[in-house]
């Protein structure tokens, strides 16, 4: 009696402690630097239900939902059931193979190849009446089929075969994924292995550990191929094939039923469940490391995933079940607003901590950030026994802070001991209350601190002090605002007004600006990125680089947004970042160019604090704002520059779609549009529409396009992807476009193309030009006949006037185009080219007169002369 | 027929959307399947029990089928022996889930499991279940089969008894939600089989919902394991407690009732009325004169009959005198 009482007291703990552990998930998690966009009948998409979703080379998202299928290109949101009636039934899978085509599976069965924007039925739903589950392509290019209780199907260049085995039969089937010569089938009963031999599918086993578990969804790893990530109605399993070890994955909640997995570029695993929305788990060791969940109630538009998919640029796709459309966008930065939340501003210096963490100096005492063990929201905790203090720069060294302040010179925090202590920079001087400008540890663990107008005090990790620079010494100035220890061992000094100095490693000091080696006075930081290349901020003239030879200038004419700069940092590839009062800067050396942020609702708070910036761990970049801090969000990951390639997608004819095939001898459309397109003359109102793909940002693609044929370049700069053209004359034409992230970053030879023809009209053909001579030639001839046999001269010369007139306004008129070109349309030389011509008729008519006159008279005589003899 | 239906459904599901199986109409405490090796003497003739649910055409959000206690074992079943029974709930939905013939057959033989097979979950002795509800889905109500009579779509759910001899008594709810019941607007439940227990209190009264289309002209009710605890009556618009044959133990009792033409259409009440306290399993059924089986609704279509009394009197006319 006892033992089950106790039992059921340890049965309610269990039930409390995982409602609580529930329920602090909802607490910490939500969609953290992340935004969402709903894709619904405000943006052309009536699907409610989704059921696949995959992106083609092309770059063209594919989405199958209960309103047919669809295709997206960041722009235009094309339901092809709409064009193309052979779709007709609701499409449940799809995949592209490694050639490019995409292939659907439908509800009721059977199998269609996409064709450049044909559909074309490859396994009928008589042969295969069974609803496709999943599409895949293995590494063979072998497209397989997985029905719900069918079995599989193999289509290898359209040869069928068709694996049906009694326990696929007796199982929901949900999905599956082929490595090597295997197949794992995940059920409703748990995971089968499947050999391939001899074109047999040999069932092997459920494999251990899977067996009565409801499995929804498989996903082989995208770096372990012996990986597979199993979801199922208990949560989140592992399978490792070669340890043919089946495990679950410990952190991730069990009641969690998966219905399907993706994973991105970062190692992160976005699971998709049926009732507790999207979550992201980042993992390490295939443990997880942080879970953030995408809830309805943290914001997320649905509970009820059906399919979540990681498109080519990174960003995540989630088809909702019920709920349409959902397109996650990694948010690019993410500000951290501190006054509110916990009555902090001032932000001017921040530094790592204990790997990854971050500590922030403020006006309000020092700030711990950190994350909570498996929640990746960041936690910002006050260190309230430094809250008196209002701090301007800090160093850390292991759990030792250096701090400057604004009002009592520097103290040394004991982080674990909570321990403060005032740290005297001159013996001499028993009772500073230096405003400290900057800290900085050396190479060698000494500190550096610079004091308003004391100049700066080089001091043992001890605080015994070791030099005192200033100008009573023969330093350069008293007031300096940045020093940099560079990895050579160099120490950068940056002042207001004298500008830059630099102590070299066992050198003496050098005064670069006093020496007109460096041209900027007002240094504001200094940072050495990853090539050894030193940066200097400047108050008023730009950012300068130094590689060891030369200063090279940034300004705003480069593109900088402002010449004030405050603070800099280098990215993990090299990019740097400028903080301003009005945004951020980012400089790009790979691509030479300078790009700018400086929206608000971009960047939550624009302005950066004088030398705040930090880099975390995992590369994101830091900037100290007034009332908080802007996050970068992994800028060596979200912030390059693509080249991507761009498709002629539609070509109409006076603004109006139609059928090109019309305008083809093909059959079939063999790409996106056909390539031997001819029109009639009179179709000669062509409008081009044409997108580079970025489902990210689709107004951000910058175009160009030529005519060739018709333009003699190409076309203004602009972000319009269409191009119409009016009055084509008969020819042939190639219309060219091309893209770019940056209006001042073009790659000539990475452009789309599609050449056509305008046929001639009738009039203008060989043809019709020798049936009118034929039927001058033939007025002529008749004029010449008859004219021998009329009476009347009159008649004849009449005949023969219309005759010719008829054939020099027919040579008129053809060569007026060419005259034209010469003359002009001045009316002077009209009348004179007239003139030239009626003077060129009027000799021959006189000559052609002439001789039918001698031909009458002539044949007069003959008459009278035949008479006579008939007579005599 | 189809038309009139549609709207009689439509009229009845107005305000209404208590999708319990059995519903508060029905005063059945709970559904019955029994493991496919217990003896028919238990109340359950072939282990099986279909029902279908009807989502409104108009009706796009997810849905999920729930089930109440389907573990068997614990508070709510029916135990013979140690526990070793095993029931699988199967969801179908799909083209022929209800139009093929052999799905409205009170038997489970033939393609009785037609249409695509959307879920299925095997049963046993868990305790976690005990007492709790077990929720398929989500379903797009677009997965289920189209029954343009019915304006709407069509789930199937047959609950099978694999082994063992022991009764799972469960209980249905069409739900929008997968944690909570939650009605899905408009929507019902129709069997062409009923097993279920009986109220176990004396005089108790569970009533079975038959509608009667308009092409009846006869109805026979089948009942099996009453075991003569009571009474069977049949309610309708122009019936009046109409007795009908109960069965005895193991044993099947049938009576055929003629369909008057104000009965088409309509609902039948057949009223179950138990005569002592005890617990007791049963099954019915109804078929017409054709021998196909007539659909009982969860959900009285029209809403439960009520008898029309005739007062037969008759004024005389002025001009008789």
């Amino acid at each position: 009696m006892f033992a089950t009482r106790t039992k059921a007291m340890i049965k309610k703990l269990i039930y409390f402690l995982s409602l609580m552990a529930f329920l602090a998930i909802g607490a910490f998690a939500g969609p953290r630097d992340f935004t969402t966009v709903l894709y619904n009948a405000d943006r052309d998409f009536n699907g409610v239900f989704i059921y696949t979703i995959v992106q083609d080379d092309d770059g063209f998202l594919w989405i199958g939902s209960d309103d047919g299928l669809y295709r997206f290109d960041g722009k235009e949101m094309l339901n092809l059931n709409k064009k193309d009636s052979t779709i007709n039934s609701l499409i449940t899978a799809s995949t592209i193979s490694n050639d490019g085509h995409v292939y659907l599976g439908y509800i009721q069965g059977g199998i269609s190849i996409v064709e450049h924007g044909r559909y074309r039925k490859i396994v009928s739903e008589e042969e295969l009446p069974n609803r496709i589950e999943q599409l895949k392509v293995d590494e063979s290019d072998i497209l397989w089929g997985l029905t719900r209780n069918k079995g599989l199907v193999r289509i290898e260049s359209d040869s069928i075969t068709r694996f049906q085995t009694p326990i696929l039969d007796e199982l929901i089937s949900t999905d599956f994924v082929v490595v090597k010569n295997k197949i794992f089938v995940s059920t409703d009963q748990g995971v089968l292995e499947f050999r391939i031999r001899d074109d047999k599918l040999i069932p092997s086993q459920f494999i251990e550990g899977s067996i009565g578990l409801q499995t929804n969804a498989l996903y082989l790893d995208k770096d372990n191929n012996s990986l597979i990530w199993v979801g199922t109605n208990e949560g989140l399993y592992r399978y490792d094939i070669g340890a043919q070890d089946f495990k679950l994955v410990k952190g991730f909640p069990k009641h969690v039923r998966i219905s399907s997995i993706d994973e991105d570029d970062l190692n992160t695993l976005w699971v998709g469940t049926f009732s507790h929305g999207l979550v992201e788990v980042d993992l390490s060791g295939g443990e997880v490391e942080a879970l953030t969940f995408f809830n309805t109630a943290s914001g997320f538009e649905s509970n009820e995933v059906g399919k979540d998919y990681v498109d080519n640029e990174n960003e995540v796709w989630i088809g909702t079940f019920g709920r349409g459309l959902v397109q996650l966008n990694r948010a690019y930065f993410h500000h951290y607003e501190l006054f509110k939340s916990i009555k902090v501003e001032g932000i001017h210096s921040m530094s790592n901590f204990n790997s990854d963490e971050l500590l922030l100096a403020t006006d309000n005492g020092l700030v711990h950030v950190y994350n909570k063990t498996k929640r990746d929201s960041l936690i910002f905790d006050k260190l309230l026994y430094t809250s008196e203090y209002s701090f301007t720069s800090i160093a850390v060294d292991g759990n030792e802070v250096w701090a400057g302040t604004k009002k009592n010179g520097v103290i040394k925090i004991d982080l674990n001991t909570q321990k403060i202590r005032r740290v005297f920079l001159d013996p001499l001087d028993p009772v500073q209350r230096h405003l400290i400008r900057d800290i900085q540890i050396d190479l060698d663990k000494n500190i550096w601190v610079s004091a308003a107008g004391n100049g700066v005090y080089h001091l043992r990790p001890d605080g015994t002090l070791i030099n005192h620079y200033n100008t009573r010494s023969g330093f350069y100035h008293n007031e300096i605002f940045s020093i940099y220890p560079d990895r050579a061992g160099n120490i950068w000094f940056g002042s207001h007004a004298t500008g830059l100095a630099l102590l070299e490693s066992g050198s003496k000091m050098q005064y670069l600006t006093k020496d007109n080696i460096f041209p900027a006075y007002d240094i504001n930081s200094i940072i050495q990125d990853n090539l050894g290349t030193i940066w200097i901020t400047t108050a008023g003239s730009g950012i300068y680089s130094f590689d060891g030879e030369e200063f090279k200038q940034y300004t705003k004419e480069d593109g900088l947004l402002s010449n004030y700069c405050n603070a800099a940092m280098v990215d993990n590839i090299g990019q740097i970042w400028v903080g301003h009062r009005l945004g951020i800067s980012l400089i790009q050396p790979e691509y030479d160019l300078i790009r700018i942020f400086n929206h608000p609702s971009e960047l939550g708070e624009t302005e950066s604090e004088l030398n705040s910036v930090v880099k975390d761990v995992n590369g994101n970049v830091f900037f100290g704002n007034t009332y908080g801090i802007t996050k970068v969000n992994l800028p060596h990951f979200n912030f390059r520059i693509k080249e991507r390639d761009t498709h002629i997608k539609d070509i109409r004819l006076f603004f109006q779609e139609v059928d090109l095939l019309g305008y083809t001898m093909n059959d079939k459309i063999d790409n996106i549009l056909p390539s031997d397109l001819t029109f009639s003359h009179s179709d000669n109102h062509i409008s081009f529409d044409f997108i580079s793909i970025n489902l990210r940002k689709p107004d951000a693609i910058y175009y160009q396009y030529t005519l060739e044929g018709y333009d003699k370049s190409w076309s203004r700069i602009n972000k319009v992807n269409s191009a119409t053209y009016t009055n084509l004359d008969p020819g042939t034409y190639t219309f060219k476009v091309k893209e770019s992230d940056h209006p001042d970053l073009w790659n000539d030879t990475n452009f789309a193309s599609i050449s056509f023809t305008i046929d001639p009209p009738y009039w203008r053909t060989g043809w019709f030009y020798l049936l009118q001579i034929a039927g001058i030639l033939l007025i002529l001839y008749i004029t010449f006949i008859l004219s021998a046999k009329l009476k009347s001269q009159f008649a004849a010369r009449l005949m023969v006037y219309v005759s010719l007139f008829i054939l020099f306004e027919y040579v008129h008129t053809e060569v007026e185009p060419y005259l034209e070109a010469f003359t002009g349309e001045t009316p002077i030389f009209q009348v004179g080219t007239n003139l030239m011509l009626a003077l060129v008729l009027l000799p021959i008519e006189l000559r052609l007169s002439s001789y039918l006159k001698k031909r009458a008279s002539r044949r007069e005589k003959i008459a009278s002369a035949m008479n006579k003899l008939s007579i005599n | 027929m189809k038309f009139l239906l549609t709207h009689f459904l439509l009229f009845a599901l107005l305000g209404l959307q208590a999708q319990l199986v059995p519903s508060e109409f029905e005063q059945i405490t709970h559904l019955v399947t029994f493991g496919a090796e217990s003896h028919p003497g238990w109340g359950d003739d072939d282990h099986t029990q279909t029902f279908f649910f009807v989502v409104p055409e108009a009706f796009t959000k997810p849905v999920y089928i729930r089930v109440f206690d389907p573990e068997i074992g614990g508070k709510y079943d029916e135990p013979n022996g140690s526990w070793d029974t095993g029931v699988k709930f199967s969801v179908y939905g799909g083209d022929g889930a209800h139009s093929d013939p052999d799905a409205k057959k009170i038997d489970p033989v033939g393609n009785y499991k037609s249409g695509t097979l959307l879920a299925a979950k095997l049963f046993q002795s868990e305790s976690r279940y005990d007492g709790q509800w077990y929720s398929f889905g989500p379903f797009n109500p677009m997965e289920g089969e189209d029954v343009p009579e019915l304006n709407g779509r069509v789930f199937k759910v047959i609950a099978e008894g694999i082994a063992g001899d022991d009764g799972n008594l469960y209980k249905y709810f069409l739900s929008t939600k997968d944690q909570e019941n939650k009605e899905v607007e408009g929507a019902n439940a129709f069997t062409y089989e009923y097993s279920f227990r009986l109220p176990e209190v004396k005089s108790a009264v569970a009533h079975l919902y038959p509608f009667i289309q308009d092409n009846v002209v006869s109805i026979t009710q089948h009942n099996f394991d009453f075991d003569f605890e009571g009474s069977i009556l049949l309610y309708s618009i122009a019936k009046n407690r109409h007795k009908a044959t109960a069965s005895a133990n193991r044993k099947w009792g049938t009576s055929k009732h003629q369909i008057s033409d104000e009965e088409k259409n309509t609902t039948v009440d057949l009223q179950i009325v138990k005569g002592r306290t005890s617990r007791n399993d049963m099954v019915c059924y109804v078929t017409n004169q054709y021998d196909e089986a007539v659909a009982f609704f969860s959900i009285p279509v029209g809403g439960p009959p009520k008898y029309k009394y005739k007062v037969n009197v008759r004024y005389k006319d002025k001009g008789d005198d």
